[in-house]
């Protein structure tokens, strides 16, 4: 039992060198960017105008470059085509529908023609029929069918 | 960008939908419009063999009539010999009914058509009865039937 006490204290002891020793690394790393930030102040303070130019353009190109990546792409055909092409994936369901029903616009278009009166129920059938039109016209020969005659 | 990209993109869309049946009307309308405005000179051969009965008065038709005196001749070639002599036969009167007769003509050409083949024979046998009446006769069985449409329905 006083064994296992012993291991559990050990184990605690160790984790809390491991903070400590993270916690002193993350103290150095502190101070070492202090450094750097003070002697880039120093420096600053140096700079000639050319050179304080020169930063200034770089900073602002790198600025522009950063807020027109975050913001907007700029305006290409590489960059149109991908739009579009992003566009149709995120709306394949919209671009399904809208493709279907062209090609059955393009269907009754095309097949119209084929379609026009091809049954036996247009007027060529009736007047090929065996009885003459003037038999289906009249409607004394259906009155006279009906009296049973 | 994108969002531009995607309110041009529905745009696009919308307008070539309507662009697209608005298209297609105007095609068959403009081309039914043509057929149905036809003088007899400019019928194709096939058209004036079929059609040859009706020469004289082609040009006196309607629009309405020529389209359907063209889809009797767009059907002529699918019929029999016999049934294209009828054809022929029948064309000239089939021209001069009203267009109330045209319709119950139809109409009574379908239930002729669903028959039997017996009833279909009884049926010639009748009319061939029906026409020897006097025609006094076969008048006042005209005016027995009760009417189903009227020639303004039809104008």
């Amino acid at each position: 039992m006083k064994k296992h006490q012993n291991i559990k204290e050990d184990v605690r002891n160790s984790a809390m060198i491991r903070n400590l020793s993270s916690d002193a690394q993350l103290e150095q790393d502190q101070d070492t960017a202090k450094n750097i930030v003070s002697l880039l102040n120093h420096h600053a303070q140096n700079l000639n105008a050319k050179e304080i130019s020169s930063l200034k353009l770089a900073r602002q190109i790198a600025v522009d470059a950063h807020l027109g990546h975050a913001k907007a792409p700029a305006f290409n055909i590489a960059g149109l085509v991908g739009g579009l092409f992003d566009y149709v994936d995120h709306h394949r369901a919209a671009m399904s529908s809208g493709l279907a029903f062209g090609a059955f616009l393009i269907a009754i278009l095309v097949l119209q023609p084929f379609n026009h009166n091809n049954t036996k129920n247009s007027d060529a059938f009736l007047l090929g029929s065996e009885l003459p039109p003037e038999a289906y016209a009249d409607k004394g020969f259906n009155t006279w069918l009906e009296k049973g005659f | 960008m994108q969002l531009l990209l995607k309110i041009l993109f529905r745009k696009l869309s919308t307008v070539s939908l309507l662009l697209c049946v608005t298209l297609n009307s105007l095609i068959l309308n403009v081309a039914n419009a043509d057929e149905n405005t036809l003088t007899w000179a400019q019928l194709d051969a096939d058209q004036h063999k079929v059609l040859n009965p009706l020469a004289a008065e082609w040009d006196t038709l309607r629009p309405w009539q020529r389209e359907k005196m063209l889809d009797i001749a767009h059907d002529y070639p699918k019929m029999d010999v016999q049934e294209q002599q009828r054809v022929q036969n029948r064309l000239s009167s089939w021209s001069r009914m009203t267009p109330y007769e045209r319709e119950n003509a139809r109409k009574k050409y379908q239930q002729f058509h669903d028959l039997p083949a017996d009833k279909k024979a009884e049926l010639r046998k009748k009319w061939l009865e029906y026409q020897k009446l006097p025609e006094a006769q076969r008048e006042a069985l005209r005016k027995d039937a009760p009417g189903q449409y009227d020639d303004a329905d039809f104008k």
